[in-house]
């Protein structure tokens, strides 16, 4: 097999190295939940569920990259459920200078742009409560 | 119709296993047809919700995260229960409707007046979204559920009762 059919449109490739999707959503992922103003991922819902299944990524997974082929850029989506009460764009524009640091110090990757799309605000009251009641359950 | 159910069930009660393995192979192909069609048409599809263009990425904020920053921000201030929120942008401008349940006897004139307030002011300094134009509030009915309104008193009262332990 030549060295050019390795290449997989969902890799990023740089100097020969190849990096799978699943090890940028690793960095975002542990990035994310290092910051107190985030809850959660948010789910996927129903459809996004049966996708994750076949193993197709949609953009309402909890967080979905994309590669640009040519430039190898990386487009990252992140779904998130955030704290009640915080100043949103300043949490988001956090969010977005964490994950932009990650990616670039982790893989050397230039990021485009990293959206954040927040489903639901939430009191951590609700929430712990919510995981108390399920404990017990 | 039924001769063609007929012959379907006949095939999957057949004992050949050749022919149930197509049969599998075949339901496995159309599942993840439609799954790859439902995302597509979901993916076609643009999320409700307020963007906010920044120089990093895109914020989009949710009509649901929206609809219960409200409800969360109104529960506890006025007499009232937030039934739904819509919103709608039209140029750079965003447009709220809020449907609401105030009890008998309440002053709706009032608790209108400081939803719209508190609507104005917290979807500003909170969510960041400044261009918001008009907040409409519909009055949809005038009972709400008694239980909840117990239970967020009830909650009140907590609070309050814990803050003037704090405070002795």
């Amino acid at each position: 097999m030549s060295e050019s059919s390795d290449v997989n449109l969902n890799n990023s490739v740089r100097n020969g190295i190849h990096i799978s999707e699943d090890v940028y959503s690793s960095i975002v992922s542990s990035t994310v939940l290092e910051i107190e103003e985030v809850v959660q991922f948010a789910n996927s819902g129903i459809v996004g569920g049966l996708a994750n299944l076949i193993g197709k990524k949609t953009s309402d997974s909890p967080i979905h990259v994309d590669i640009d082929e040519e430039s190898s850029d990386v487009t990252v989506t992140i779904n998130l459920v955030i704290k009640f009460g915080v100043f949103i764009p300043k949490v988001v524009e956090n969010i977005q200078k964490k994950v932009t640091t990650s990616i670039k110090d982790m893989t050397g990757q230039t990021v485009a742009s990293v959206n954040v799309r927040i489903h639901n605000v939430v009191k951590v009251e609700d929430v712990e409560e919510q995981q108390e009641a399920e404990e017990e359950a | 119709m039924q001769d063609i159910l007929k012959e379907l069930s006949d095939l999957v009660n057949s004992s050949d296993a050749t022919l149930k393995f197509y049969l599998g192979v075949l339901v496995g192909i159309v599942f993840v047809i439609f799954v790859r069609f439902l995302s597509f048409l979901k993916k076609s599809r643009k999320p409700k919700g307020v963007y906010i263009k920044g120089d990093r990425g895109d914020i989009l904020i949710h009509q649901t995260a929206i609809s219960d920053f409200i409800n969360k921000v109104l529960s506890g201030r006025v007499q009232a229960q937030v039934q739904k929120v819509f919103i709608y942008s039209k140029k750079a401008n965003h447009y709220l409707t809020v449907y609401i349940s105030v009890p008998p006897g309440a002053n709706v004139t009032e608790t209108v007046k400081a939803i719209h307030d508190i609507v104005f002011q917290q979807v500003s300094e909170r969510l960041g979204i400044d261009n918001l134009e008009k907040v409409d509030v519909i009055v949809k009915d005038f009972k709400t559920k008694e239980k909840t309104l117990e239970k967020q008193n009830q909650k009140l009262i907590d609070k309050i009762d814990d803050t003037a332990e704090e405070l002795s």
